[in-house]
């Protein structure tokens, strides 16, 4: 049984740092926003490819860790 | 009241459509009345919506699914009897048979509406039919087809077959895999409507400018596609879920029927690139609805635009139609040769090859419709490079009916008039591909042919070589092979004779989509049109065999083909658990002639009902 | 005996089931955003990086900070739930539709503004409407989703590890639908 909810929830963390995990991609994000909308304003012919540095890695985040991503392969056996 | 209990579950559903296209109705009215726009458009679209919807939660996604979302314990509507054909069964082998009869229907409308172009094409001029006229029963003529070409095989024989090919009891989610066949009929519904509202005169590409303007036939016609590409999303989704997830313990990924691994590769196409077809078609309703400015020029539009999303999903939706039919030829090939097939590790990379490269040739439909010239060199060579995984799996077809024992059965004759047709469609398509050739040729009756020389030649002949191969397996009962072989002789050589000479008359310079000619083509085109309704007529007797032989047909045994893969292991028709006992593959499905080589270890405990399986697993 | 362990180790096992719906979502997640891949695309054949002068960037921002941080607090309903935490799932889940509720209230504003700076059949306003308003249908049938969950959750339909499978499935969907949004928002208001 025990091994059953392992597979399921493939090496879940402990709760208080599924919280702080949660808070730091929270703050990444929240840092990546606002640098996107600075480079938006003051680079006005050429932000194209400064915003998808920015945002590949931005959407990145959400997919691998709130998305879990790895989840997909690592729970396989 | 006896009579009206099988059709209970259509009746709701058809009220509820009726209520559920009042309230999109009203909706949209009460929207637009606050605007002052027009109201027509607006009605008909949230309306359909709306219809969808009642028409879904009544045929019985409330009673299997719906009733779950609100805290209630979901009912089955599966049933050992007939009655469940007309209601929300997750029977994959039920929905597999819905499929194919709906769509045989289908292509048999679609097939006369292209009697009723031909006697219009009988003779230079106008004859019976006025352009508009013309261009609806064409156009009609167009999507359904491609209805029939994408959903026939990986709606109806994947649905059917991949779950028994693979050992599973069923697919993933059967209750999506329901869902996917309940959306086809308002797609039917809406196409046969489209003539009260006007017809439609765009062909199936729905090109605008052309499609946001014209009467509401052409919005009608947008909903249809638009819902029949949610289908095959939903398809596509199941089948790679199933794939991946369902295969009996043993069945390695070097170890899968050949036909499973088309649909796979099918599969990932319509996942995907059918998004983009959704795209471009809500694009043109809003244009059109709406009136935003995706197409209009005035509007800050263009056009061109809808061609590059429209083929970028179209043209890989061609290998959604060719991939799959390349299974089924492999797959009968192969039991029909006594032979494994040839290659099989390559025609397998092939089939990835040609998923990969499918998305980067889009732009070979846009030669001569203004696209930049740079772009003309790179896309014929991708056009070009997508040719040699093609031809590999080609040559795995002759590698195995190289030297093999040939058992001419009907479903082997169409196998190898599959080889035959796509040799013929293969190789004019270079020409199309080229962009010298292809400037000249673009939207003559040379296309026409070719691309009826791959779909019909290609793929409806796999379709019919898939239906007698799976015939015995799906009803119980096996079709009369005399009538069989003869439907054979009479489609494949009234077929070629229709259409080869379309090659000529396209290279004269004969228009596709015009209803007129000039007067130097009129012979050919009369004897087109006469050889095209001996051809119509042999899927009179094809329907006459099939339906006489489910009524009156001889019992089938639970392996007539003495194939090895695993749908043949259990009794014809399969029990709906498919496998009484779980199967256990223990070695490749194609080694005919190996000796003591064994599929799959089906217990014989189980005692299917048609007599015991075993033995059957040994070559011949 | 066969049987029984197929129903105990195969597929019709609940963590055999949970991977095929994990699989599935993803699945769905991948041709969906192929949909948004399209509209994007257009943006940029259509108007290259142009972009208006009379965008509301601080309502921009302002709507793009509500709706990651409605991707932190389903998170939190998530990981709540796996640990069978059902009240705080219940108050993460309904964090969560506030915030969805917010961002749409914010979206509307905006439209009411867009419709007299450039109004859906100008050429920008034709690619502002539509990605807006088609991520809008991706927020509403989110919340729809998340209303039904809140309503099963206190229930108790969701308060073991082994059946918290749709608080999972509905996160990661609201997740895309940010995703959805991180693309979106530099497409149509910092691209210049």
């Amino acid at each position: 049984m025990a091994l059953r909810k392992e597979q399921i929830v493939a090496h879940k963390p402990s709760r208080r740092d599924a919280t702080l995990l949660g808070l730091v991609v929270f703050g990444a994000l929240m840092a990546m926003e606002i640098m996107e909308l600075v480079i938006g304003v003051r680079i006005t012919p050429g932000a194209l490819p400064l915003l998808v540095l920015l945002v590949v890695p931005g959407a990145g985040v959400i997919v691998w860790f709130f998305m879990h991503l790895p989840a997909v392969w690592g729970g396989e056996e | 009241m006896s009579f009206i209990s099988p059709f209970r579950f259509v009746i709701r559903a058809l009220v509820f459509a009726t209520i559920g296209f009042i309230i999109g109705s009203l909706l949209a009215s009460l929207i637009t009345g606050a605007t002052g726009e027009p109201a027509e458009e607006p009605m008909l679209a949230l309306g359909y919506a709306g219809a969808l919807i009642g028409w879904l939660l009544g045929i019985g996604v409330w009673d299997v699914w719906a009733r779950e979302w609100i805290g209630l314990q979901p009912r089955s509507l599966n049933a050992q009897s007939w009655h469940q054909y007309f209601r929300f069964s997750t029977d994959h082998k039920v929905i597999g048979t819905q499929y194919l009869v709906t769509f045989v229907v289908v292509l048999l409308l679609a097939g006369f509406l292209a009697m009723v172009l031909r006697v219009e094409l009988a003779q230079p001029g106008i004859a019976f039919l006025s352009d508009q006229n013309y261009n609806t029963v064409m156009s009609l003529h167009g999507i359904m087809m491609i209805a029939v070409a994408v959903a026939t095989i990986i709606g109806g024989f994947a649905n059917f077959g991949v779950p028994l090919l693979i050992g599973a009891d069923d697919v993933a989610f059967p209750r999506i895999n329901a869902l996917s066949y309940w959306i086809i009929p308002p797609v039917a519904i809406l196409l046969l409507l489209t003539p009260l509202f006007g017809g439609f005169d765009t062909g199936w590409t729905a090109y605008p400018p052309l499609s946001t303007l014209g009467s509401s036939g052409t919005l009608l016609f947008l909903l249809a596609f638009l819902t029949f590409g949610l289908s095959s999303i939903l398809g596509g989704l199941n089948f790679l879920a199933t794939i991946v997830f369902l295969r009996a313990p043993g069945m390695g990924w070097s170890r899968m029927p050949i036909f499973v691994w088309s649909v796979f590769c099918a599969a990932l196409i319509s996942l995907t690139a059918t998004q983009f077809v959704a795209a471009g078609l809500l694009m043109v309703m809003l244009d059109r609805v709406v009136g935003m400015g995706f197409f209009d020029s005035n509007r800050g539009g263009d056009a061109l635009l809808f061609e590059h999303i429209f083929w970028f999903y179209s043209h890989p939706a061609v290998y959604i139609m060719i991939l799959p039919a390349f299974g089924i030829l492999l797959e009968v090939l192969s039991h029909f040769a006594r032979k494994p097939v040839y290659a099989y590790r390559w025609v397998v990379a092939s089939m990835f090859s040609i998923v990969l490269i499918s998305f980067i040739v889009w732009a070979h439909h846009l030669y001569t419709s203004g696209m930049p010239d740079f772009l003309h060199i790179p896309f014929m060579v991708t056009t070009e490079l997508i040719s040699i995984p093609t031809g590999v799996i080609f040559l795995s077809a002759l590698g195995i009916i190289w030297r093999g024992r040939l058992w001419l059965t009907t479903p082997m004759l169409f196998a190898l008039a599959v080889v035959f047709n796509f040799l013929i469609g293969g190789i004019t398509g270079i020409f199309l591909a080229d962009v010298p050739t292809d400037i000249h040729l673009q939207d003559t009756y040379f296309v026409v042919a070719h691309f009826h020389y791959t779909i019909m030649g290609g793929e409806i002949f796999a379709i019919m070589a898939g239906i007698y191969y799976w015939y015995p397996k799906i009803t119980g009962r096996m079709y009369n092979e005399r009538q069989g072989r003869l439907h054979f002789w009479w489609m494949f050589i009234s077929y070629n004779a229709t259409f080869l000479p379309m090659f000529w008359t396209g290279v004269w310079g004969m228009n596709r989509r015009v209803a007129d000619y000039t007067d130097n083509l009129a012979d050919l085109n009369l004897i087109i049109t006469g050889i095209s309704f001996v051809m119509g007529a042999s899927f009179l007797l094809f329907v006459y065999n099939m339906v006489s032989s489910s009524i009156r047909g001889p019992v089938a045994e639970a392996n007539p083909w003495r194939a090895r893969t695993l749908e043949w292991q259990t009794s014809s028709p399969p029990p709906e658990e498919n496998f009484t006992t779980p199967p256990q593959v223990v070695g490749d499905p194609y080694d005919y002639g190996v000796p003591d080589s064994v599929h799959a270890v089906v217990s014989p405990s189980g005692g299917s009902s048609d007599g015991p399986a075993e033995g059957a697993d040994r070559g011949a | 005996m066969t049987t029984e362990h197929a129903v105990e180790h195969g597929i019709h096992s609940p963590e055999m089931r949970v991977k095929i719906n994990r699989i599935g979502l993803w699945l769905f997640i991948l041709s969906d955003a192929f949909f948004f891949v399209a509209l994007i695309s257009s943006r940029f054949y259509l108007h290259g990086t142009y972009r208006p002068d009379d965008l509301n960037q601080a309502l921009g921002l302002g709507v793009s900070i509500v709706l990651l941080l409605s991707s932190l607090t389903v998170y939190r309903a998530e990981v709540a739930a796996s640990y069978g935490d059902r009240a705080a799932t219940q108050r993460n889940i309904l964090f969560t539709i506030g915030l969805g509720l917010l961002f749409a209230v914010g979206v509307g504003y905006e439209w009411y503004e867009a419709f007299s700076h450039f109004p859906p059949s100008t050429g920008f306003g034709t690619i502002f409407f539509t990605l807006t308003g088609v991520h809008a249908t991706h927020v509403f049938s989110g919340l729809i989703v998340l209303g039904f969950l809140w309503w099963l959750n206190r229930r108790g339909k969701y308060s073991s590890e082994e059946t918290y499978w749709p608080v999972e499935g509905a996160a990661k969907y609201w997740h895309f639908v940010d995703v959805a949004w991180v693309l979106i928002y530099p497409t149509l208001y910092l691209v210049s």
